[in-house]
């Protein structure tokens, strides 16, 4: 058809088609820059509205970094549990990821579900489950471990060592590598359960794989080390900014994103402890360039992690090792123990009630009075079916703006990559991995302070937490559905196209059919994240009256526990929530594609 | 041909399930002979030979073998070449050194072994950018470096194309009488199986017992 155009109309329609193609990247460029910002502003007002408070550049605050008030101790905590947590990580999740991806189980797919579901449980949640792990009646204390108030060895460690709140520290990494398990679950078991056995079977066959360790340096640190590290350096960023857990389970030690927390809500107010604005300003600039630090790590990881080993269906790999041995099922089933049961604990202590009478000590029984009082709520706290409907209509609107974003996002960093402009595709990827790297309590600040500056009338308007929410879910819809993108092949394009199909035809079956899973299964993760989302909700939300669910959990946790029913009706609220992130989750793993790895 | 025996198989049984794929095979390999086995696809030939280097255990039948199975006396040459990919061509060939030795000698040999398939100067490149022939003789190369006995290539040659299959299976038998090295060859193409071998075996004949 082209051919038989002459010289003048094959030069229209060429300026007809770069036209089009411009017009396609002003709209794409116009909603990237509009992304830019909403995701940098919140951060550039809170910086801005700091310095005005505290007179000091952000730079000058990063050298007063030492001077400020407990900073250098919970940045000192901070790397210590970010560190020691993704090394934990990796000493539980490697074994099961690799027993896991290696043998034939009956049903790998519920098996990898299981091990997933912590990392988009919230973390309010994970850390009323451990909190009732540790405490008083729990599993561990029967056993003689007491991680809580650090009696027994725990205590007899502290006295000989002068470690302060060991137990608070073992248990806040344990709390960590639960929540990262999936990590590397995610990134290393798929390559394990897919790489064809050829691979091993000649490393096996040549002089330097006789033995193990020639095995493991020459084939298997090659193909997972960078994924092991990707999963470590994702683990560490996680636990840096970790804020529930670290609140409720190490409750005399700071962390720079727990310090942010507790002075935020008086930070920013001119001529008021101007002290706890430059606590906030220092430690979320070095937290900052940390976190940017372990990004960058983890991008030039991720670009390592590909898969140029040569990949074949699940079935056929796990079918050629057997079934598991003995070993490969107790490291497997006792991962699995491992993952249920701060679960299984919060959802038991629901049930379980303090009886009022101290006579003859503490005594418990079981009932439903917890969940009735969750339900109903009281003065100072929300019900549950209330703080539900907020935070489920909170995920909705999340969802309505962070998926086309990030799909938006993604189809954009792609098309750069096809267009051979990857310095640019590069440089857009780690934009949108930014507000990562910024902590949630920031992002929360920036938007009170930014709303206040630029229209106050926005504060009393309900809607406001969905905007850090949008902010904080974006990345991950960016990092499911930027590797489905990179999946799909041309040619089922191009089949599309010979078939003669309309274009909706040709979008739906050459492209749409592929990615649809893969938008499940970021719907179901903004979905989660939004429901579980605490950091900036608890700054928003403490100006406001507009509580989500895992801010009543918070709420109900934190009064005294004189009344009986608090701590019941707090579980209550808990299992709600974990039973809707359970179920989102697990209906979202059905449309997960085979092999699936490497991101969320 | 001297009539020394460097791998006998006797009686060799092997199912998968109810499917019986080796039945009572028996083969004899002479020293320094090359035989090419020539059978239809999806007969078994991929398993005798997994059988033989010890991927795969026979259910039964007995195996006599110059030194020992799965160990560098046996070479094992796949359908598809199996190149790492995170090594370039010289990090891939240096996995087949059995024994200890100095990078300078690893160079050495290396660039004396490239020369002798004509791939003198490969040593950097990427596997990826390796044609199918080359990535071959890679294979090739690597196979041969620990000196086995025997050598045994599972159809090496299936996926190139007709001229290079032929330049190949020639250059193959050259290499391996240089060396003095026994060879067992795979294949389903009579024309490449007439190439290299000094002697053709039908894949059922190898089921006959040695009284018939």
């Amino acid at each position: 058809m082209v051919g038989r155009l002459e010289g003048s109309n094959k030069a229209s329609v060429k300026d007809a088609l770069t036209m089009i193609q411009a017009s396609k990247w002003a709209v794409r460029g116009s909603l990237i820059l509009a992304y830019i910002s909403l995701a940098s502003l919140p951060f550039i007002y809170a910086l801005a509205r700091l310095q005005q408070v505290t007179g000091h550049t952000p730079w000058e605050a990063l050298w007063r970094f030492s001077e400020v008030y407990g900073a250098t101790e919970a940045l000192h905590y901070t790397i210590m549990e970010a560190t020691a947590s993704a090394a934990l990580t990796v000493v539980i999740g490697l074994p099961i990821a690799w027993c896991l991806g290696r043998y034939q189980w009956r049903r790998p797919a519920l098996f990898r579900a299981l091990f997933s579901v912590p990392f988009v449980m919230p973390a309010i949640v994970a850390a009323m489950g451990f909190l009732m792990l540790i405490d008083n009646g729990g599993l561990l204390y029967a056993l003689g471990i007491d991680l809580r108030r650090e009696t027994g060895f725990i205590g007899d460690l502290a006295a000989r060592t002068g470690w302060e709140h060991p137990g608070h520290f073992i248990a806040l990494i344990f709390a960590h590598a639960w929540f990262n398990l999936s990590l590397m679950i995610r990134f290393v078991e798929p390559t394990v359960a897919r790489l064809d056995p050829a691979w091993e079977e000649q490393i096996g066959l040549l002089g330097q794989g006789k033995t193990r360790f020639g095995r493991i340096r020459h084939l298997w640190w090659p193909i997972l080390g960078p994924a092991v590290l990707c999963a470590a350096s994702l683990s560490f960023l996680f636990s840096f900014t970790s804020f529930a857990l670290v609140k409720w389970l190490a409750p005399f030690n700071n962390t720079l994103e727990s310090l942010m927390a507790s002075y935020g809500g008086s930070a920013g107010i001119e001529n008021y402890r101007v002290d706890t604005s430059e606590i906030v300003m220092s430690a979320s600039m070095v937290q900052f360039l940390i976190l940017l630090a372990a990004l960058y790590l983890n991008s030039s990881l991720q670009q390592r992690h590909s898969s140029r080993f040569s990949l074949i269906s699940e079935g056929g790999a796990r079918a050629a090792r057997g079934p598991p041995n003995w070993r490969a099922r107790l490291i497997v089933y006792s991962g699995a123990g491992f993952t249920l049961a701060p679960m299984l604990t919060a959802f038991f202590a629901s049930f379980r009630v303090r009886e009022a009478k101290f006579s003859s000590g503490m005594v418990y029984e079981w009932s439903v009075d917890g969940w009735r009082a969750a339900w109903s709520g009281d003065l100072s706290t929300m019900g549950v079916g209330e703080a539900l409907g907020n935070s489920l209509l909170y995920a909705f609107c999340t969802l309505c703006i962070a998926l086309p974003t990030g799909w938006m996002l993604a189809s954009s960093i792609h098309a750069l990559e096809l267009q051979q402009r990857p310095k640019l595709a590069k440089a857009l990827d780690v934009m949108t991995l930014l507000p990562l790297a910024v902590s949630a309590v920031m992002v929360g600040l920036g938007v009170l302070l930014g709303v206040l500056k630029t229209m106050p009338a926005l504060f009393q308007w309900s809607f406001l937490p969905v905007l850090p929410h949008v902010i904080l879910t974006v990345p991950f819809v960016v990092r499911v559905m930027l590797p489905a993108m990179r999946a799909v092949e041309p040619e089922w394009k191009e089949q599309a196209l010979v078939l003669n199909l309309t274009p909706l035809q040709t979008w739906y079956h050459g492209y749409f059919s592929f990615i649809r899973g893969p938008a499940i299964v970021a719907s179901s993760l903004t979905v989660a994240f939004s429901l579980g989302e605490f950091g900036a909700s608890w700054l928003l939300v403490r100006a406001g009256s507009w509580d989500t669910l895992s801010v009543v959990v918070d709420q109900l946790m934190s009064r005294p526990k004189f009344d009986p029913l608090i701590q019941p009706a707090a579980m209550a609220a808990a299992t709600v929530l974990m039973a809707i992130t359970f179920l989102l989750f697990f209906l979202a793993e059905r449309f997960r594609p085979e092999g699936d790895g490497g991101g969320f | 041909m001297t009539e020394k025996a460097v791998l006998t198989a006797t009686s060799i049984s092997k199912s998968f399930g109810e499917i019986k794929v080796l039945d009572e095979l028996n083969l004899t390999l002479h020293d320094k002979e090359i035989i090419a086995i020539l059978g239809p696809s999806g007969c078994g030939k991929s398993t005798l030979l997994r059988c033989l280097v010890g991927l795969e255990q026979p259910d039964s039948g007995h195996l006599d073998i110059e030194g020992q199975r799965g160990s560098e006396a046996i070479g094992y040459l796949f359908q598809k070449p199996i190149l790492y990919p995170h090594l370039n061509v010289a990090g891939n060939i240096a996995l087949g050194f059995a024994k200890k030795i100095t990078k300078q000698e690893q160079q050495t040999i290396i660039a004396q072994e490239l020369a002798m398939v004509q791939m003198d100067g490969f040593e950097k490149r990427r596997v990826e950018s390796l044609s199918g022939g080359e990535a071959q003789r890679v294979a090739l190369v690597r196979a041969m470096l620990g000196k086995p006995e025997v050598l045994l290539l599972d159809e090496p040659f299936s996926a190139l194309d007709l001229e290079t299959r032929r330049t190949l299976a020639g250059q193959t038998r050259h290499w391996l009488k240089q060396r003095s090295t026994a060879a067992i060859h795979v294949t389903h193409d009579p024309e490449e199986a007439a190439l290299i071998a000094d002697r053709v075996l039908i894949w059922k004949e190898l089921f006959r017992s040695e009284e018939e």
